[in-house]
């Protein structure tokens, strides 16, 4: 149950997070990095942000970045997953003060 | 075999993931290019942080967390929640018996059969030893078997650590298997015969990049599997090791005089007389396993030897009696008992008497008591007819089980006192 909960948690830090902007998985991984009391592996936002994909509330597409370097796949929320968003305040998700330091 | 390259190992770490997963098809091409871009960022990422290649990438990868755990969180992603923990979980598992690399299996079996014979021979072996053997070999049989276990384990999980040690583990088997088949007797090692073809699939580089992801191997760990495995071969080393559970030559006293009857200047026949005593004995001189029956044949490594011998050849003595005794009476009784010691002590000869070379005694040292004084006499006749020289030389030699030995030299008119000698002095047995 605790793993369940937990992937609640973090579907809604994820939805919270596209919800300002569309991002790629390094950089939600950062940004959950970042939050205070998250310490979740990287990897656990792929699930996440595949299942967010699965479920019609975000959409990612593939941006070329440059030579020898791979190709990153970056998601934005869907209308459906902005109205879940909405639905869903207030959200557990990061600090705006935390956000803005691991923008670039 | 090469070393796979950081980038192989981060490729490594997301096939790992996704054979874990129910993923299939395009999404699982996308899934290795978007994984796999991760971790590459992560890796750039701690080289320009300062850390090296390997350990930028070993950071990579345990921050990104557990394959298997990824592996059902891909699953659940896409399926529902029922298929997830039902199908999804056991799928990757039947279809991974596939996915296994080259060589897999053998290495495996090789740490079962190693771990299963450590168990097996330990138990058989060690059970004939004595206490501090025992007990020396044992601790390196179980501390090796359980290195054995967790690299049967670890190997399962694709950790580079337990590839090592099977490449360890069969390079050491192949050479004790050369060294027994060169030395004699020739015996074949089963371990070292299926080492040979695990070693042929260790080093392929398919097992080597099963274990890539994993973190490597450092040096300390390197000498802890080199010296785990030599583990199994202290067994074997503690027979030649001082066991103070067991007499030596200091507890044993030998005082020996010999009683001549003389005609005409000459050694008729005569009374040899060795006084022996343990100050202590041997403790569980056979180990675990019953004592040493009754018939042992005399001259068996386990028993040990009182051996009379009138002046045998090379002594540096002034008389060579040889041919020159007749045996007719030997005794062993037991001093404080007054007791024939034969009731107490497991001796057994081919002949009491003969008239050429010594006259040998085994006893069974697990019989012997301490601080009992045990006589031994032995009768003489002299075989010439005109009886022996004056002083005749007679040699009492103990051997405590091929281990050490104490002997001394008397005359008619010079008792001996026993002196620890340099074993094994083996004596030539006459034909029984």
């Amino acid at each position: 149950m605790a793993r369940q909960s937990d992937g609640q948690e973090l579907r809604a830090l994820v939805l919270g997070i596209l919800a300002h902007r569309e991002a790629y998985g390094y950089e939600v991984a950062a940004e959950l990095r970042a939050a205070d009391g998250l310490d979740l592996p990287e990897g656990s936002v792929y699930p996440a942000l595949r299942r967010l994909e699965h479920d019609g509330l975000a959409s990612g597409h593939w941006v070329e970045i440059g030579a020898d370097v791979p190709r990153r796949r970056y998601y934005m929320l869907t209308p459906k997953g902005l109205a879940e968003f909405a639905r869903q305040q207030p959200v557990p998700r990061p600090a705006p003060r935390r956000l803005r330091e691991v923008r670039p | 075999m090469r070393p796979p390259t950081p980038a192989e190992r981060l490729r490594s770490h997301v096939d790992r993931i996704l054979d874990r997963a129910s993923v299939r098809g395009g999404d699982r091409e996308d899934l290795v290019e978007e994984l796999y871009g991760h971790l590459w960022q992560r890796w750039q990422d701690g080289m320009t942080a300062g850390l090296s290649t390997d350990a930028a990438a070993d950071a990579a990868i345990s921050g990104f967390g557990e394959a298997s755990r990824l592996g059902q969180d891909m699953t659940s992603a896409y399926h529902s929640r029922l298929y997830a923990s039902t199908i999804g979980v056991l799928l990757p598992t039947v279809l991974g018996v596939d996915d296994k690399p080259y060589g897999y299996g053998r290495a495996r079996a090789l740490l079962f059969l190693t771990g299963l014979f450590a168990v097996v021979g330990g138990v058989v072996y060690l059970n004939a030893q004595t206490p501090f053997r025992l007990l020396v070999g044992a601790a390196a049989i179980a501390m090796a078997f359980c290195m054995t276990v967790l690299a049967y384990r670890a190997f399962a999980r694709g950790q580079r650590w337990a590839l090592v040690y099977v490449q360890v583990l069969g390079i050491g088997f192949v050479a004790e298997g050369v060294l027994e088949f060169l030395l004699k007797p020739v015996t074949i090692s089963f371990l070292g015969i299926v080492s040979i073809f695990v070693l042929m699939a260790a080093f392929d580089p398919k097992l080597g990049s099963w274990v890539s992801a994993s973190r490597r191997t450092g040096k300390v760990l390197g000498v802890v599997i080199a010296a785990s495995v030599l583990l199994y071969s202290v067994p074997l080393a503690v027979v030649a090791m001082p066991d103070p559970t067991q007499a030596s030559p200091a507890d044993l006293s030998i005082m020996v005089r010999v009683d001549c009857t003389q005609t005409g200047g000459l050694v008729t026949s005569g009374t040899v007389t060795a006084t022996i005593r343990w100050a202590r004995t041997d403790f569980l001189p056979y180990g675990l396993r019953p004592a040493m029956s009754q018939t042992d044949e005399l001259g068996a490594s386990s028993t040990s030897i009182l051996a009379f011998d009138p002046g045998p050849n090379g002594t540096p003595f002034p008389h060579n009696l040889e041919g020159g005794v007749v045996g007719t009476t030997f005794t062993l009784v037991d001093a404080e008992t007054r007791r024939n010691a034969d009731a107490g002590v497991t001796m057994k000869s081919w002949s009491a008497f003969f008239d050429v070379g010594a006259f040998y005694k085994g006893i069974d040292p697990g019989t012997i008591q301490a601080n009992h004084t045990y006589v031994a006499s032995f009768g003489f006749i002299s075989a010439h007819s005109g009886g022996l020289p004056d002083d005749p030389v007679f040699r009492i030699r103990y051997d405590h089980q091929g281990r050490w030995g104490v002997q001394a030299y008397a005359t008619c008119t010079q008792p001996g006192v026993g002196q620890p000698v340099t074993t094994p002095d083996p004596p030539t047995f006459p034909a029984p």
